[in-house]
């Protein structure tokens, strides 16, 4: 491996409560984890010079305002945006946080998620159920009936599961896996054991999508505080050096010849990540993606190098991606069994094992690959990430 | 994420320049999609260049409203109140044989029997209060 200097590094890190119910507006959640997150980095309020937002793509910034400074009381800040690419965000805001402090335009920089769907009266299928666009300016999606990003998602899934002969065993066994390891997080939601039996009896939501290929939306957020390795490294937690990072928008082309569906823009966004870390996916010790649905995480398996292309199907059903499996992936349960906060949940269970402080699901941990997308993953942004200052 | 807006009681887009021959066709049983003259490709509609050589002068050109199912899923709840009645209906990705693909309901086939690859055509059916729309059936 290389030996460079880390980009920079994240020094704090908290969440918000997370709740099915209604515990308070998307700002005051952000509020909450912003300020969760400074005390956790030994630091103050004066000490933060920037504040990157994210908001969920179906959320307004009404919901999570750039005012949002003045909420959590921050003053004097050199660097604030949202930063809008979707669930790839959550990513996305700590890549351009580690950018800026390089750069010298901040130097202790928050970065927050934060998401209040569930609201008395709004069920989790009203908050997200508009179509998700696939045939871009087109918009036949709705005339067709095709709404959700569940439909979008299933229908990516058939195409995956036919070219690659898979059956709803291979998606069971992502569902199952997901459910082991939230049985060992206190953050996790889903606390039920789940048998490859129970995912074949939920009811379809959109086929072949069972209830339990299907992410569990929350209320909640996630903050992390970005620093220069140097200074993150005399913080009161363990310092999580980011060593690489990397980006994939590889576009849509709805026509013979173009796998939307499997060619996505994760490689692209991997080989970036690799290259600038100077290590390779079998280096790799765990992984926290994005998974909205189980077929997503077969899909980046194979799209980050972890697994050869189509053979994510036959690992995963070997275990391989759960407890005790040889690649552990989503060891908070994920989106899927843990709490579905978008780019907030790969990005908070990616810091909690490198910190080394992921208690009974803990994993080896010395180099993690976190990775959020959006869209129907069309847009990805990961980064890799260790306890270690050098590779 | 799109406005959605109702036509004779049906959900649809807001029509645009870029939508709006593709729709308007349906009323006279034509698949309109796009096509580039500049590097003879077929595009699906929407296009604003020609996602293959970069031209700005693609051209709506009628295909033949034959293709194959890329891909399917089976809806088992309902989204919006104009879907209620249906489920559990269709939405297929529809290969056109020109290359395109399309977003279509597949009629005359029970969804057990659909299939990844199985030849279509297109036909058109009206919906809500009398809106023609495209959809395929097999052939």
């Amino acid at each position: 491996m290389a030996s460079k200097k880390p980009l920079a590094a994240i020094r704090g890190f908290a969440m918000s409560d997370l709740s099915r119910q209604y515990i308070g507006e998307t700002w005051q959640l952000a509020v909450t984890a912003i300020h969760r997150a400074i005390a956790d980095a030994g630091l103050k309020k004066s000490d933060i010079d920037g504040l990157l937002i994210n908001k969920s793509p179906v959320a307004t910034l009404m919901d999570l305002p750039m005012d949002l400074l003045d909420y959590a009381g921050l003053k004097d800040l050199t660097l604030c945006s949202v930063v809008e690419a979707e669930g790839s965000s959550g990513v996305q805001m700590v890549q351009q946080a580690a950018l800026a402090v390089q750069a010298g335009l901040a130097k202790a920089v928050v970065c927050v998620f934060s998401d209040a769907p569930i609201r008395p009266g709004v069920s989790t299928q009203q908050a997200f159920g508009m179509p998700l666009p696939l045939m871009g300016k087109l918009g036949s999606e709705a005339p067709t009936g095709l709404f959700g990003p569940v439909a979008a998602y299933a229908l990516a899934a058939r195409r995956y599961m036919h070219k690659n002969k898979l059956t709803e065993d291979h998606l069971g066994a992502v569902a199952v896996a997901c459910r082991q390891w939230a049985l060992k997080s206190p953050l996790a939601m889903m606390k039920k054991p789940l048998s490859m039996e129970d995912h074949h009896n939920s009811p379809y939501v959109v086929e072949p999508f069972h209830l339990f290929d299907c992410s569990f939306p929350v209320n909640g957020a996630v903050a992390v505080v970005v620093t220069s390795a140097e200074r993150a490294a005399d913080g009161p937690q363990p310092a999580v050096y980011i060593h690489g990072m990397g980006q994939g928008h590889r576009g849509v082309t709805n026509r013979r010849g173009f796998e939307n569906e499997i060619e996505i823009g994760a490689k692209l966004a991997g080989q970036g990540a690799y290259a600038m870390a100077g290590v390779g996916p079998k280096d790799i010790d765990c992984a926290q993606v994005y998974d909205a649905f189980t077929y997503c995480i077969l899909l980046q398996l194979e799209q980050y190098g972890f697994v050869e292309p189509g053979g994510a199907g036959e690992f995963a059903l070997a275990g391989q991606t759960a407890p005790g499996g040889s690649f552990p992936v989503n060891t908070g349960g994920g989106q899927l069994s843990g709490y579905y906060l978008q780019g907030g949940t790969p990005l908070s269970e990616g810091v909690m094992q490198a910190r080394g402080t992921a208690g009974e699901r803990q994993v080896k941990h010395d180099l993690v690959l976190t990775a959020a997308y959006g869209g129907r993953m069309m847009y990805h942004a990961c980064m890799i990430t260790s306890p270690h200052a050098s590779l | 994420m799109y406005d959605i807006t109702r036509t004779l009681g049906w959900p649809m887009p807001v029509l645009n320049e870029l939508n709006q021959p593709h729709f308007d066709a349906m009323a006279e049983g034509k698949v309109m999609v796009q096509h580039c003259p500049d590097c003879d490709t077929w595009l699906a509609p929407g296009a604003f260049l020609c996602e293959n050589c970069g031209s700005t002068g693609v051209r709506w050109r009628e295909a033949s409203g034959r293709g194959e199912i890329y891909s399917y899923v089976v809806m088992h709840r309902s989204f919006d109140p104009a879907f209620e009645a249906l489920v559990p209906y269709n939405v297929c990705l529809i290969e056109l044989a020109e290359g395109p693909r399309l977003l279509a309901n597949v009629v005359g086939v029970a969804n057990g029997d659909l299939s990844i690859g199985r030849a279509v055509q297109a036909t058109f059916e009206s919906v809500g209060e009398g809106l023609p729309l495209l959809k395929f059936k097999p052939g």
